[in-house]
């Protein structure tokens, strides 16, 4: 086990290395001058490029360059946002955790109603709820996110008039007292109920819609996983010596068949991340999607290039803690 | 007397093994017995043939503004409706057909190329070469497709629709790369290939005409799935502000005109219609194909 830990953690640290090469890659392919992928010449004086030139070494050879970004990206310096006008580590800070929060509840979500799915499509195999379920999969990766999230606002906030139209709380209302950044989770351990309701109502909308892609998704990979196992000798065992099917399946069948689902579950968060774009502009949910749009289209290659590596940071993390994990669950993966 | 029937057998076995179908043609023909997949088929020919004839069958041209008859809900001189600026959505639907279909098309098949063509060296060259591909295609798959489409395509100045299509391009190879190298990795110790080894074959020849053709089935599904991911990213972009601009007639631009415009529900509904039955019907086909295909992934 020491060693698998060990070898991933290595390849990770490799990824990791290689990701910061391509954003550099990235940063100096902006058209102009190189300093504008740290800090817009709209926004900086002369003084200020000639710093940004110095710190950045954009005089010396590009190898030089590279060490010295590294260096100031591990000091959090990620450059000068012109969208903002803060520095890109303080503003990503800031969005960070409602993107986390968002992309909990839509996970939540998707496995409160993709899971069950999941199982009843294996045990009614190609009966009717499994054609359903195959339908929501395939119509999941057919229906774009950002009209589905136009299409919940108008049905639920415009015409219906039962949910907000976006936000994280009510206009004017100030959060609850800062401890995690998750507006519901805060205001949970603070008692503040009146926000919790209000936080709990904004994130519903917005965290349904994200988390409907990956319903499909899966309940696909639980129903075959399960079907996989449902086929072991010691399921037909446990139905051999007369155990009704629901204690087949809920404490034999499916304890193994869920370690699979793990991975899939990982992989899902890179998806939500991606779907957080659309869906935090659409609900003005102020997070990393919202300010991936806002900076990309505004050419702020400081603030979007920063999004680009710290999203790409958190998906590693979390495949290194799915492997590990997996590692935990299923002994032979080890050995590989 | 024996000598006859031995030639009759040999005959006989032959014709059978010149009937014999390729699986691949096999699985194509299989797709009749598949009814969500021929709706597929007819959806697709039916946009092809859109993208094709659009400028003969709009009813009017797609920029063409009639201010006072702005914000129509669809009726009988505009079946989609008009938008704000009294442009006919159900023209403009037909129109983008040729930015979105083309668009798809071209960029799974740029990107397929490449992946396939570096997952094939990676897989059959192995050693650093490998080392080389894999981590690169690890970095790439490290950021989420569209968050990556769009630091590209802003650092390569800003929105476009050829912009777009080099980031769709530069994120979605490492896939086909990672089916590719794995097709490879698993052909590449079947006995025929060691055969080829010992008769003197070079390495190019047995990768080209002994491995690649064992390939293409994973690698045809994938692409047949993937034009319709290809096409919802390209409109992503679009919807954005990153991919084509106004006032082209791009489905996901379409989409973003619509954007608080509650009461006016067709000015993005139609675009967006279009945009589910071109994947919806890619996914019907590269799913039947996918079936025919490997048998041992029927119905999962």
């Amino acid at each position: 086990m020491a060693q698998y830990l060990v070898r991933r953690l290595l390849l990770s640290v490799v990824v990791l290395f290689l990701t910061t090469i391509a954003t550099f890659t990235l940063a100096h392919s902006v058209p102009g001058d190189p300093t504008a992928a740290i800090v817009s010449e709209k926004i900086a004086t002369p003084a200020v490029i000639a710093q940004v030139r110095k710190k950045y070494g954009l005089d010396k050879p590009v190898p030089v360059q590279y060490v010295l970004y590294l260096k100031n990206l591990l000091h959090g310096d990620l450059g000068q946002s012109l969208t903002t006008r803060h520095s890109v580590g303080r503003d990503l800070k800031e969005f960070f955790p409602a993107t986390v929060e968002l992309a909990l509840f839509a996970m939540m979500f998707a496995m409160v109603v993709g899971g069950p799915l999941g199982v009843l499509a294996a045990i009614r195999h190609n009966g009717a709820v499994d054609h359903a379920a195959r339908g929501v999969s395939l119509l999941g990766t057919a229906v774009p996110i950002y009209y589905l999230a136009l299409l919940a606002q108008t049905v639920f906030a415009y015409r219906l008039k039962i949910l907000p139209f976006g936000g994280r709380l009510d206009d004017g209302i100030d959060p609850p007292k800062h401890l995690t950044g998750l507006y519901t989770v805060d205001a949970l351990v603070h008692g503040q109920w009146n926000l919790l309701g209000m936080a709990l109502k904004h994130v519903l909308l917005p965290g349904i819609v994200l988390g409907s892609f990956a319903i499909g998704i899966i309940a696909r990979m639980i129903r075959s996983s399960l079907l996989d196992v449902m086929n072991n000798d010691y399921v037909r065992t446990a139905r051999a010596k007369g155990l009704p099917e629901r204690a087949v399946i809920g404490s034999h069948a499916l304890r193994n068949a869920l370690i699979p689902t793990v991975t899939v579950l990982g992989l899902t968060f890179g998806g939500l991340l991606a779907g957080a774009v659309f869906t935090e502009s659409i609900f003005r949910w102020p997070g990393l999607g919202q300010y991936a749009v806002q900076t990309a289209t505004k050419l702020d290659f400081a603030g979007i290039l920063g999004v680009t590596l710290v999203v790409a940071v958190v998906i590693i993390s979390l495949n290194l803690l799915v492997d590990i994990l997996y590692g935990f669950l299923d002994p032979r993966i080890r050995v590989n | 007397m024996a000598t006859i029937r031995a030639a009759e057998n040999a005959a006989v076995i032959s014709q059978k093994v010149r009937r014999e179908r390729s699986p691949f043609v096999k699985a194509l023909l299989s797709l009749r017995r598949n009814p969500l997949a021929m709706v597929g088929l007819v959806v697709l020919a039916l946009w092809l043939l859109i993208a094709l004839t659009a400028p003969l069958i709009a009813p009017v041209e797609p920029n063409k503004q009639d201010i006072s008859h702005r914000l129509q809900g669809p009726n009988r001189a505009h079946f989609f409706g008009t938008d704000d600026l009294g442009r006919d959505i159900f023209s403009r639907v037909l129109y983008g057909a040729r930015i979105s279909v083309p668009a798809g098309i071209l960029t799974i098949l740029a990107t397929g190329t490449i992946g396939i063509i570096l997952g094939a060296f990676a897989g059959y060259v192995g050693g650093w070469l490998d080392n080389i591909i894999m981590r690169a295609a690890d970095v790439v798959l490290a950021f989420p497709s569209i968050i990556l489409a769009m630091a590209i395509t802003a650092v390569r100045g800003g929105p476009s629709v050829a912009n777009a299509l080099v980031a769709i391009i530069l994120v979605l190879w490492p896939e086909y790369a990672r089916v590719m190298r794995g097709a490879v990795l698993a052909l590449k110790s079947n006995e025929y290939v060691t055969a080829a080894e010992a008769i003197g074959a070079t390495r190019w020849r047995i990768l080209v005409r002994h491995i690649l053709p064992g390939t293409d089935a994973p690698i045809i599904v994938k692409m047949t799935l993937d034009i319709g991911a290809a096409i919802i990213l390209m409109a992503g972009l679009s919807f954005i502000g990153l991919g084509a601009v106004p006032p082209n007639p791009e489905w996901g631009a379409m989409i973003n005109a619509s954007v608080a415009k509650f009461y006016d529900w067709w000015l993005g509904t139609f675009p967006a219609l279009a945009i589910i039955s071109v994947v919806m019907s890619l996914n019907f086909v590269g799913d039947a194909l996918r079936d025919a295909l490997d048998p041992r992934l029927r119905g999962r």
